[in-house]
């Protein structure tokens, strides 16, 4: 290695670098041995396997869709023909559970990256900014935190209606706030990095700094954040199809399945049962990870 | 302290009208007035009804309009329920939900504060893993889940409690319990997660160099710190209780203000719907405001900056 | 000065261990130290040579996990204080045994005033009453030089400087007047001019009390005037020992050579500080030879092989544990030719 030894301390051209490498590879092997962050990555990794290819499957051997209907077979508790049981219409659960996630999935990933979007530029610009402009873009954040979230929520489904998809970008662009906080936070505390004012000595355009070298640096906690926020848009999808607002039957997903087996559970419990448990044990495995994700990236923080 | 309570105290103003502003523009925005969908009214009687709610003014007129009349603490008439003042079904639907949020505050408090304080106080025991894990169970299962499984084992099964609507203190235990629980779990992890930082800290090293009883080392030394995440937590998640669960209120029919906000906003009844935001805006920004004085009275650095 | 008297506090070879995340940190291994009553005695070495958590362990103040104490004795008037139950163990600490930290930023409580932090020592060790712990708190506040000390007992931490914080520290310490004064670099973390201030205050209170001190510090400058005896540690070991006067003018560890010379002197005409090359070993990849060899300029092939024994050097004071004797011995590695 190409460094000299004074005072008793390598100099290394590139500090940065080097301290980023072992940062995520350190981050890496911390996560590894985090229990139950792992086993929430492999049931994260099953659930989506499960939930995109499984219906090819269950097509090929049983040849069943999610809406192939037999009323004489309705509501039948979990049998070898129908793993998960029927439903009041004799559709397979199995099939409609897995259907059901992959919209719950999709609906909690596109509303992160909205937010994401949203929020990590709207706190990165407001962070470097600073002064007169950082005030009045937090104030605005301020303001927008407190409207009622149920409030946006509803009138978002007053405006878009049947459209669930809709529904969940605007919900994403709800929860771009607190990314906002967050982000702004830490491009705060790393903007009189030395690194940043050398690429701002240099003329290094400001867009470009942030994008290149403030962003990154705050990967950490921007990822844990993002992994904590789609169990939460999942959550509220479940709650606006229990309220009759979010996906509209046909169609399906956890959270209506969920609230559908919650009125019949005391005859008829694995309608319940099975999406209940799909729905908590993904939300559970995404908490799992994001806590391990957090102390994987930040030691100082770390709890145990 | 004095100043420091002045100062949030005149924040709080300028930020309620800027959530007035935002919010009765954004729904003025929103395609689709109040009376578009009713097409069988005809448009002569259409005209009349939208000059009296001062529908035919340009738009900031009416919202100038509202001003003066919120100024006057009048939420105005509703679109929809036509005898009855925004004022009169607030004052209906708000003292239900705020008994209901009272006690969901209070469980929540109780449950939360005492299995984080236990959990970071025993670490990586059994009462820390049991606690952590039904906070995360809390977290997780909704509590559309939760609730009618409470009303099966508790009312059906048991009869110990009623199952639902609003009729005496007894109907209030299990709603206010489902309605604590995610509130519990977070506030649990939060005061775990904070008493474990502040237990690191030096000072705490200090107090136990001093020969303090253990206990003086928590409740003295290492509480105010500990709990001061929990305590942020808890302004929204307090103002969120109050101001009524949509889902717990339909699930054990309570005529809180809840159920009143969705069939408003289905039914656009657009002064409803401000009377409403504006009633949890206030309420928000008072559990803010308590958490801020709360936080000067954990942290003299706070009170005397 | 004081009289200094038979040992109150025996150190023998004691061990405390961390489990770390690359295995087993043996931050202390094998101290070994005696404390007179009334008596000076300073600890020196880099930082992260095991100086606090060989005092931490004396008070049984090690976080566990991931620390635990396996091995050794603390005799305190002859009873091992690794074997007393807690309750005893907290009659001793702040009482008996009182301890100051480096960071008085940090070390004090900053949700409590200053006066409820010095009182409740009263309280807990001697059941006083609040005025009387009261009064007793701010006499001995203004005995360490704090001024309008009935004013500024009812203030916050936050409201007074470092160096008056540490002044607040010391008092805390020295409330039960006891036996002995343990201060971990206590001026580490204060302003250069205030350094004095508080050795002298340590000083001079010593002096009044009869308190017997461990002085903390990675700079020797500190301890030179002070100390009776002086603990050189490294990795965890002590690799020299000696009165001030035998490791100032008979340095015999290459360790302690190479700290003196890395510290400005008055009396030498050679006016050059020379740091000491490489940086200080991981505790947790720690083989059978000395720990120093990688930066020392005297290494031989035996240094690898076995931990050097300790080799008394003229008076029987005055003890090192290396193979060679710097003062006669040839440089092995000629510092001009040191390149990675
Ligand atoms: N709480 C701790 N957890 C893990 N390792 C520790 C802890 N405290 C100290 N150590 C280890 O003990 C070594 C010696 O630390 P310390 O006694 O604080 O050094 P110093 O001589 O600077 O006071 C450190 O290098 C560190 O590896
Ligand atoms: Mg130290």
């Amino acid at each position: 290695m190409n460094a000299r030894v004074t005072n008793g301390k390598p100099i290394v051209d590139n500090f940065d670098e080097i301290h980023g490498t072992s940062l995520w590879a350190d981050a890496w092997r911390r996560l590894r041995k985090h229990k139950l962050a792992v086993a929430g990555g492999a049931f994260l990794g099953f659930v989506v396997v499960f939930c995109f290819l499984g219906p090819m499957v269950v097509g090929w051997v049983w040849g069943y869709t999610y809406e192939s209907q037999n009323l004489a077979y309705g509501a039948q508790p979990p049998s070898f023909a129908h793993w998960f049981g029927t439903d009041f219409l004799g559709r397979d659960l199995m099939v409609r559970v897995m259907h059901g996630g992959r919209i719950s999935l999709m609906v909690g990933v596109v509303a992160t990256i909205v937010s994401l979007f949203i929020g990590v530029t709207y706190g990165a610009i407001s962070g470097f900014a600073g002064g007169v402009t950082d005030n009045i873009m937090m104030r605005v954040v301020d303001v927008l935190y407190t409207l009622p979230y149920m409030f946006i929520v509803i009138l978002l489904v007053v405006i878009f209606g049947r459209s669930i998809f809709m529904v969940f970008v605007g919900i994403g662009g709800v929860l771009w706030l607190t990314m906002a906080r967050l982000v702004r936070g830490q491009v705060l505390s790393l903007k009189h990095r030395d690194y940043v004012e050398a690429a701002r000595a240099i003329g290094v355009p400001n867009l470009t700094i942030i994008f290149r070298h403030l962003v990154p640096n705050a990967m950490g906690p921007i990822i844990v954040l993002s992994t904590l926020t789609i169990p939460s848009v999942m959550l509220q999808e479940a709650f606006l199809s229990f309220l009759g607002l979010g996906v509209q039957p046909p169609a399906s997903s956890w959270g209506l399945l969920v609230a559908e087996g919650a009125q019949s559970m005391v005859f008829y419990p694995w309608l319940l049962v099975f999406p209940a448990a799909f729905l908590a044990l993904t939300l559970l495995s995404l908490n799992f990870l994001g806590d391990g994700l957090r102390d994987a990236l930040d030691p100082k923080t770390r709890k145990d | 302290m004095g100043r420091y309570i002045i100062r949030r105290i005149l924040g709080f103003f300028p930020t309620l009208f800027c959530v007035i502003t935002v919010a009765f523009f954004i729904i003025r925005v929103a395609p689709g007035g109040p009376f578009d969908r009713d097409k069988k009214i005809p448009p002569k009687v259409l005209e009349a009804i939208e000059e009296k709610y001062h529908l035919d003014k340009p738009l900031y007129v009416q919202y100038v309009l509202y001003l003066k009349q919120i100024a006057s603490f009048d939420l105005g008439p509703s679109y929809k329920y036509q005898e009855m003042s925004v004022n009169e079904i607030v004052g209906q639907g708000f003292p239900v939900s705020m008994q209901l949020g009272l006690v969901a505050l209070f469980f929540s408090l109780m449950i939360g504060l005492g299995a984080g304080l236990i959990a970071a106080i025993r670490r990586n025991t059994f009462w820390d893993y049991g606690s952590m894990g039904f906070a995360m169970l809390g977290i997780a299962i909704p509590n559309f889940v939760i609730a009618p499984i409470l009303i099966l084992f508790f009312s059906l099964g048991l009869s110990i409690f009623p199952p639902g609507r609003w009729e005496s203190w007894e109907s209030v235990i299990l709603p206010g319990f489902s309605l604590s629980l995610v509130h519990a779990a977070y506030i649990a992890r939060l005061a775990r997660a904070g008493m474990l930082d502040v237990l690191t800290e030096d000072f705490i090293r200090t107090a136990r160099a001093k020969g303090l009883r253990e206990r003086l080392v928590i409740l003295r030394h290492a509480l105010r710190g500990g709990i001061t995440p929990a305590v942020s937590y808890l302004g929204p998640a307090a103002a969120a209780m109050l101001t009524g669960s949509i889902v717990v209120e339909k699930i054990f029919l309570i005529p809180g203000m809840g159920r009143y906000f969705v069939d408003a906003a289905l039914n656009r009844d657009l002064t409803l719907v401000m009377g409403v935001v504006i009633v949890d805006a206030a309420v928000l920004l008072v559990f803010n405001l308590i958490v801020d004085i709360l936080y000067g009275v954990l942290d003299p650095r706070v009170r005397y900056d | 000065m004081a009289e200094v008297g038979d040992v109150i506090l025996s150190v023998c070879d004691l061990r405390t261990h961390f489990r770390g995340e690359e295995g087993i940190v043996k931050a202390v291994d094998g101290v070994s130290f005696d404390l007179r009553r009334g008596g000076v005695l300073g600890i020196v070495g880099e930082s992260g040579s095991g100086k606090s958590v060989t005092n931490l362990s004396i008070l049984r103040l090690i976080p566990d996990p991931p620390g635990r104490i396996v091995g050794g004795e603390i005799l305190f008037h002859r009873q091992n204080l690794l074997s007393v139950t807690d309750a005893e163990m907290r009659k001793v600490r702040g009482n008996r045994i009182s301890m100051i930290f480096q960071d008085p930023m940090t070390s004090l409580n900053p949700y409590l005033t200053v006066g409820r932090q010095l009182t409740e020592v009263l309280e807990e060790h001697f059941a006083a009453s609040p005025a009387d712990a009261r009064r007793q708190s701010i006499d001995m506040l203004a005995r360490v030089g704090i001024p309008e000390p009935e004013n500024r007992i009812d203030q916050y931490p936050h409201q007074f400087s470092g160096g008056m914080r540490q002044r607040v520290m010391i008092a805390m310490a020295l409330l039960c007047k006891p036996e002995i004064l343990i201060a971990d670099e206590p001026t580490t973390a204060v302003d250069v001019t205030i350094q004095a201030q508080i050795l002298d205050l340590i000083g001079s209170l010593r002096r009044d009390l009869g308190t017997a001190v461990i002085l903390v510090t990675h700079d020797l400058g500190v301890v030179a005037g002070m100390a009776d005896e002086i603990l050189v540690m490294y990795a965890g070991r002590v690799v020299e020992r000696g009165t001030a006067d035998d490791i100032f003018h008979r340095p015999s560890h290459p360790y302690t050579l190479g700290l003196l010379r890395s510290i400005p002197r008055l009396d030498t005409s050679e006016s050059r500080l020379v740091p000491i090359r490489g940086t200080p070993p991981d505790l947790a990849r720690l083989d059978a030879g000395c720990p120093f060899r990688p930066r020392c300029d005297f290494a031989e092939a035996r240094c690898s092989e076995s931990y050097p024994p300790t080799r008394t050097v003229g008076a029987a004071t005055h003890e090192a544990a290396c193979f060679v004797d710097p003062a006669t011995a040839p440089t092995t590695t000629p510092r001009a030719e040191v390149e990675p």
